[in-house]
């Protein structure tokens, strides 16, 4: 895989509806088509649709004395140059998420993990590296439900929050964590993300065949924090604070239909905020599930 | 207010009613975004498009920067509505007026009086 080129040249489309968010991908290079198929089988459909964000993966001229490039474009637009295979399909999804906020400028994108658990919306922005995407794999396999690990995607006039379930996107160092948690990663094909490094992917499905959240209202909005060996602890935050830490991680601010501080505003007027310190991710989870109101496994459960 | 306002030490003192430029009979812009929160605000400033967060005492103090009262009125009124020394209130409203003058959010002096 390193470094080796599909000798197949003929373009392979694949369209995918990843909840309010659809795509395609086009592609000469068998293995990543491949790649993408098997992460997103159960969200391959026939067309995309005329709005879809559209991915093309071209081999690169070869020049003498370089090593050739893909070209990864989105909606037409150059994205990146990778050099290796196994970088391709972490910049496929990166070329997705950079586009989606302009393709669904009715929505409010944050950067966030968003969870539903009961019929409630839970959100937890945070930057690359505050653990938002360990801690909602983790919950997820306490029976909450996945909406995204990237984004919170928040209608701007419904204020609900809507799915984008992309795979769970794990960095080398988390890997032992999310095995503890019984998602199994060895075996799995190791891919390059950049500066991130090493890392795997892992579509919620996998998990839990009923991983996937619905569209529900935002009731708890918490900003998590790593800190290696804290004991977890939530701290209040106020309504105006939180709005604030929102915007600071919204992408588009200013490229949604309504000003985006005005429904931020709105969102946290429904919502409980807070700080998380997370540390051990069980007692992090315990904690969360006594925040919303009991396990959501035996809701699961029972239901 | 964040980018610091509140916790801020207090900026170099200006006797009340002595404030110069735009403090001194300090006018809130109108030209912003204010979305209220709990006591506390949002205010989102177009031009810049900077947000910043105001804390009750900001917001208490933005509300009553109406042009007509001078910084010792405003100390006078954050004193009797809220349980704080006339001296304390002073000192919150000289701090904050400079936060609202260095972020642009008062009208220019040069504006007509209200």
């Amino acid at each position: 895989m390193f470094g080796l080129l599909d000798r197949s040249t003929s373009r392979t489309v694949t369209h995918v509806a990843l909840g309010v968010v659809r795509a395609s991908l086009e592609t000469p290079v068998q293995s990543l088509h491949d790649g993408f198929r098997r992460l997103y089988r159960p969200f391959v459909t026939e067309d995309a649709g005329g709005d879809a964000i559209r991915v093309r993966v071209m081999p690169g001229s070869l020049h003498w004395g370089h090593r050739r490039r893909f070209r990864v474009t989105a909606d037409d637009r150059l994205r990146f140059e990778p050099v290796r295979s196994d970088e391709l399909l972490p910049r496929v999804e990166w070329a997705i998420n950079w586009e989606v906020p302009a393709s669904l400028p009715h929505y409010l994108h944050l950067h966030a993990s968003s969870l539903e658990v009961n019929g409630c919306g839970v959100i937890l922005p945070g930057h690359s590296g505050s653990g938002k995407s360990t801690l909602a794999l983790a919950l997820l396999t306490r029976g909450w439900r996945y909406l995204c690990d990237e984004f919170a995607l928040i209608q701007a006039d419904s204020l609900l929050l809507d799915p984008f379930p992309r795979a769970v996107c794990i960095k080398r160092p988390g890997y032992p964590v999310i095995e503890s948690l019984g998602v199994r990663l060895t075996g799995r094909p190791h891919y390059v993300k950049g500066s991130k490094g090493y890392v795997r992917f892992v579509h919620p499905l996998e998990v839990r065949e009923d991983a996937i959240g619905r569209r529900c209202p935002v009731r708890y909005v918490i900003f998590p924090t790593y800190v290696e060996d804290a004991e977890p602890a939530l701290a209040p935050l106020s309504r105006a604070e939180a709005a604030f830490a929102m915007h600071q991680v919204c992408f588009n601010l200013f490229g949604c239909r309504r000003l985006g501080l005005d429904v931020l505003a709105e969102v946290v007027r429904g919502a409980e905020c807070y700080r998380l310190t997370s540390g051990d991710i069980h007692r992090t989870c315990a904690l969360l599930e006594r925040l919303v109101g009991g396990s959501a496994q035996q809701v699961v459960r029972s239901a | 207010m964040d980018r610091e306002t509140a916790a801020k030490p207090a900026m170099a003192a200006v006797p009340p009613g002595e404030g110069t430029g735009a403090t001194r009979f300090p006018r809130r812009r109108t030209d912003v975004r204010v979305q209220e929160l709990d006591g506390e605000a949002l205010v989102y400033d177009a031009t810049t498009a900077d947000t910043h967060l105001l804390n009750a005492t900001a917001y208490a103090i933005w509300q009553v920067c109406d042009g007509r009262r001078d910084t010792g009125a405003i100390a006078t009124h954050l004193s009797a509505t809220y349980d704080v020394s006339a001296e304390d209130a002073g000192e919150h409203v000289r701090r904050i007026l400079e936060e609202f003058d260095e972020r642009c959010l008062l009208e220019s002096p040069d504006q007509e009086p209200a």
